[in-house]
């Protein structure tokens, strides 16, 4: 029997952290803890659960990239996250991040979906190509291929960050 | 500086946008409550649960507003900060119960597979004492005046209870009982949410409690498992499990449904009887029949 409270207290952290860094916004990333959550028990109810934070790593982020891909709408504005300053970091380069990270993250709302989960388990949650096979049922080589697809999509949406682009970096404030 | 940089940045960027904290106590709770509901046989029947999330949430937090939210919190802080301090949170139940006024709870028995399930009703404040079987019998105590009384209310009869130590063991004190319990021995299992509420598990495998003590016993399966209220950390419900050395048994005790600071008729726990009820002969405590008691 599996202790509910025991898995949202150990692994709530690893949740909030996925969907905050999607959704941007508490209520929204609120809703994607729960449903991570609830998905979670159904999982269990059918198959037995070796790997929590695998498991729920990927339906957070699934979650997170279903609710970011509706949030695209003009309705639903992100609120900025309130990070302590890194004193190392200059003020620009932490605004030239910030925006970067941003459009990373509206980006992901854009391109395919599974190619969108696959970059975000594979590259921001760090899961190994094995993991993320595993976790959605693909194959290893299919991972690599949805993964360079996905990298090759962001970057075209990144491409006016590119400083080379003289026209794109002129345009910028 | 390549696009190529650009996407690195940006990954390494959204990497590490969120700090380490962790999700606001509401959001654990609802998200355990919700939980819960669907454990329920009668959630899984709905159709859908799943399919809105949000109003799920909107719901629950709905009904946390409407008076479980402290709970909940209390809960997720015992979860985040003093998680491990189990012996400490079990001595706070133990000094709420002995701050409360009173206590009433159902106790249900099965003390042998043979008996019957024995369901009473047990009402305590200080040092007086009383239990009702049904409709049919009160027992009340005032063990400071050393004064007792039986009430067979259909039968329109009564039997003086002599107040000795018999009577004491045969209606214990729940808050005593608690209170003597070792708090050092008491680990916290888990916590439960139940209907959006919180509550702190406790455990014991031994126990001297409410009469039934298997501190002796060569059986390692007995348990004291204590139910509180993480919002009044009060007990909401006591299980306990004890073998019966002579009869080769395990008994169950239930203690439920306790209301705890209530207020209570003046005469709830008088001991004097109406004109018109007959007195039976007083039991013998020696022989534990009807007749000449020998205080």
């Amino acid at each position: 029997m599996i202790d509910w409270s025991e898995v949202v207290r150990e692994h709530g952290p690893l949740v909030w952290r996925i969907a905050l860094r999607l959704v941007r916004n508490e209520p929204d990333a609120a809703d994607c803890f729960q449903a991570t959550f609830l998905a979670a028990f159904q999982l269990a109810a059918r198959e037995s659960v070796r790997h929590w934070p695998a498991v729920l790593t990927r339906l957070a982020t699934a979650r997170s990239i279903e609710r970011l891909r509706s949030n695209l709408g003009p309705s639903r504005q992100a609120e900025p996250l309130q990070e302590a300053a890194d004193p190392r970091i200059s003020p620009v380069d932490s605004a030239n991040s910030a925006e970067l990270s941003e459009a990373l993250r509206l980006a992901l709302g854009r391109i395919d979906d599974i190619q969108a989960q696959v970059f975000c388990l594979a590259c921001l949650d760090e899961l190994s190509y094995r993991e993320i096979a595993r976790q959605l049922g693909l194959k290893e080589s299919h991972v690599g291929v949805l993964l360079h697809r996905a990298k090759a999509a962001l970057r075209r949406e990144l491409q006016v960050f590119a400083p080379e682009s003289p026209t794109t970096t002129e345009a910028r404030p | 500086m390549s696009d190529r940089d650009s996407l690195d940045r940006a990954t390494a960027a959204l990497r590490e946008s969120v700090g380490p904290s962790g999700p606001p106590p509401e959001v654990i709770a609802a998200t355990l409550a919700a939980i819960s509901e669907q454990g329920s046989p009668d959630v899984l029947s709905l159709s859908s649960p799943l399919r809105s999330p949000s109003q799920s949430r909107r719901k629950l937090m709905f009904r946390i507003l409407n008076g479980v939210a402290a709970a909940a919190v209390v809960s997720v802080s015992l979860w985040f900060v003093p998680v491990r301090s189990t012996h400490a949170s079990f001595q706070d139940v133990q000094a709420e119960a002995a701050k409360a006024k009173n206590v009433q709870f159902k106790m249900v028995q099965k003390l042998l597979k043979s008996s019957p399930e024995i369901t009473t009703t047990s009402t305590a404040e200080g040092h007086r004492l009383r239990t009702d079987f049904g409709d049919a019998m009160s027992m009340i105590a005032d063990l400071e005046a050393r004064k007792g009384v039986e009430i067979l209310h259909q039968a329109k009869e009564f039997r003086p209870l002599p107040v000795n130590e018999q009577v004491v063991k045969a209606m214990p004190n729940f808050v005593e009982s608690l209170r003597g319990l070792p708090a050092t021995a008491a680990s916290k299992a888990k916590i439960e949410i139940v209907d959006g509420k919180a509550f702190d598990v406790f455990q014991l495998k031994k126990f001297n409690f409410f009469g039934a003590d298997n501190t002796q016993s060569k059986e390692d399966d007995g348990l004291l498992t204590v139910w509180v209220d993480s919002k009044t950390k009060l007990p909401a419900r006591v299980d306990m499990k004890i073998y019966q050395e002579k009869a080769k048994e395990w008994s169950t005790i239930e203690f439920k449904e306790f209301k705890w600071n209530i207020d209570l008729p003046a005469d709830f726990f008088k001991t004097e009887v109406p004109k018109e009820f007959k007195e039976r002969p007083a039991i013998d405590p020696k022989t534990g029949l009807p007749g000449k008691v020998v205080k």
